[in-house]
């Protein structure tokens, strides 16, 4: 089944997961996603989340020169970003709890 | 496929990510970019060539309205409306640009020269109007697409590209790897014109501390932000101008370092008297007759040589005979003559000769050249007839 939709819903808690313990440029937040078994997402997604958390004052920003090709601009965490990554794992687990509740009792059923 | 096509492939591909993203304000849509462009790259290199990275990244369209959508940016307008105004305003700024560039190339050829406060005078009208198309695109009233959907912009675009496919991929790919060093150049040309400004005139000092105020600016932020590349062209076509006017200044140093041996060979073996060079010696004796040949010697017993005309191209040989021939074209083609061209009193009374009187090789030992005593009489005759 097409996981994409469900994604887009926690693309915003997995972008600030990934980001807790490092900074990194898009790329980076994109391998890392990847990496943590998130195939499906596509990099313009992440690319906009990116911006829209960082408009929204979660995220921090920075420029690094690079010898070759463009700039490397790299995303990090500010306070507000860590808040509301703590709330955002706390309101998921609920809800995990909730949908499993849910689908165990239709199981049941 | 060749690494210019490649490139351009992908120049293509962030343009049109570029344009389908045109009405989020310029700031934003440079951040953007900022991020898109690396990823573009980097998936490209993954990928290894422009159709897998369409499959995994998608048409450029589809991946910004991706991005519009994960980004909580406003839908795309359905038709981009474009009117008349922007048209013209568009054009303005790309002729103004061309204008300023050829203007400001020119300037720097001249900039380095010792009366070229006028010249900056051009220059500095430009300043105005490429100011004005600056705050057409800063603005937001010029965009990006605007500008790019041009004829002319893309007329020249493609006289750029087929310009750099003539040379060959190495060498452009070690020009743009040396793309740092390029920019300490144009810093270092620029900062030379400001010296050389200074004693010039108040004007151009004053447009050349602009010019580099302007390259430090805008060159840090040409990569991401393409609006300010009006300054940037403009800044370098003077820095290359004033690379022309350097270089030929060097060469015409270099030929004119080996002028002094030329003129050495020649002014050192001429002959001085009290400061000026001889034309000729001739000599008489007591009677006022010419002596038709003789020899010069210095009190070493060197002979004082040097060249006198001649027919030849390759001129006289150095020889201490004298008088020197002269040339005449009088006689209907060229002749030489050792006659006197002016006949003397005959020196039968005494001259008064002045201390400074001197006949030397210019080269000589001062003190070697053969002198008459002061208030000496001439030698008595010692023959008559």
């Amino acid at each position: 089944m097409d996981t994409s939709q469900l994604l887009k819903g926690v693309l915003d808690l997995a972008v600030l997961a990934v980001l807790r313990d490092e900074d990194g440029y898009g790329y980076d937040v994109l391998r890392r996603l990847r990496a943590g078994g998130m195939g499906e997402v596509g990099d313009a997604s992440v690319y906009g989340t990116l911006r829209r958390l960082y408009k929204a004052g979660l995220l921090t920003s920075y420029v690094v020169p690079s010898d070759e090709g463009p700039h490397r601009k790299y995303y990090g965490m500010n306070d507000a970003g860590r808040e509301r990554l703590v709330e955002s794992e706390k309101a998921w687990r609920a809800f995990q709890e909730t949908l499993d509740a849910i689908l165990r009792k239709g199981a049941v059923a | 496929m060749n690494g210019t096509d490649t490139r351009s492939e992908l120049e293509d591909y962030l343009r049109r990510v570029r344009v389908a993203l045109a009405d989020l304000p310029a700031d934003e849509l440079a951040e953007v970019m900022e991020d898109v462009e690396p990823n573009v790259l980097e998936a490209f290199e993954e990928t290894g060539s422009i159709e897998e990275l369409t499959k995994r990244l998608g048409t450029p369209e589809a991946y910004a309205e991706e991005l519009r959508t994960a980004g909580g940016y406003p839908p795309a307008p359905s038709a981009p409306t474009r009117t008349v105004g922007d048209r013209f305003s568009a054009r303005y700024v790309v002729w103004v640009t061309g204008f300023s560039i050829v203007v400001g190339f020119f300037t720097g050829t001249v900039g380095g020269g010792r009366y070229a406060s006028d010249r900056y005078v051009v220059l500095m009208l430009c300043a105005p109007i490429l100011a004005l198309a600056l705050w057409l695109l800063f603005s937001g009233r010029v965009r990006r697409v605007d500008i790019e959907s041009l004829r002319e912009y893309q007329a020249a675009r493609r006289t750029g590209r087929s310009a750099v496919a003539q040379l060959p991929p190495n060498v452009v790919e070690y020009l743009r790897s040396m793309q740092p060093a390029w920019w300490l150049v144009r810093v270092v040309l620029l900062g030379v014109a400001f010296i050389a400004a200074l004693s010039v005139s108040s004007e151009a000092f004053l447009l050349i501390g602009l010019l580099i105020a302007g390259l430090v600016w805008a060159g840090f932020r040409v990569r991401q932000d393409r609006r300010v590349l009006p300054v940037v062209l403009v800044a370098n076509a003077f820095a290359v101008g004033m690379a022309v006017a350097l270089l030929s200044a060097v060469i015409s140093d270099a030929d004119s370092s080996r002028s002094p041996y030329v003129t050495a060979d020649y002014r050192g073996s001429g002959l001085w008297f009290d400061g000026e060079p001889l034309d000729n010696i001739y000599a008489v004796d007591a009677q006022g007759r010419q002596i038709s040949k003789f020899y010069l010697y210095d009190g070493t017993g060197r002979p004082l040589v040097s060249r006198g005309d001649s027919c030849e191209p390759s001129g006289s040989d150095l020889t201490n005979e004298y008088p020197k021939p002269e040339v005449d074209y009088t006689q209907g083609g060229c002749t030489t003559s050792t006659n006197m061209p002016v006949l003397p009193l005959p020196p039968t009374a005494p001259v008064s000769v002045s201390p400074s009187t001197s006949v030397s090789p210019s080269t000589s030992v001062p003190s070697s050249a053969p002198e008459t005593a002061p208030g000496s009489t001439p030698p008595a005759p010692t023959t008559t007839g």
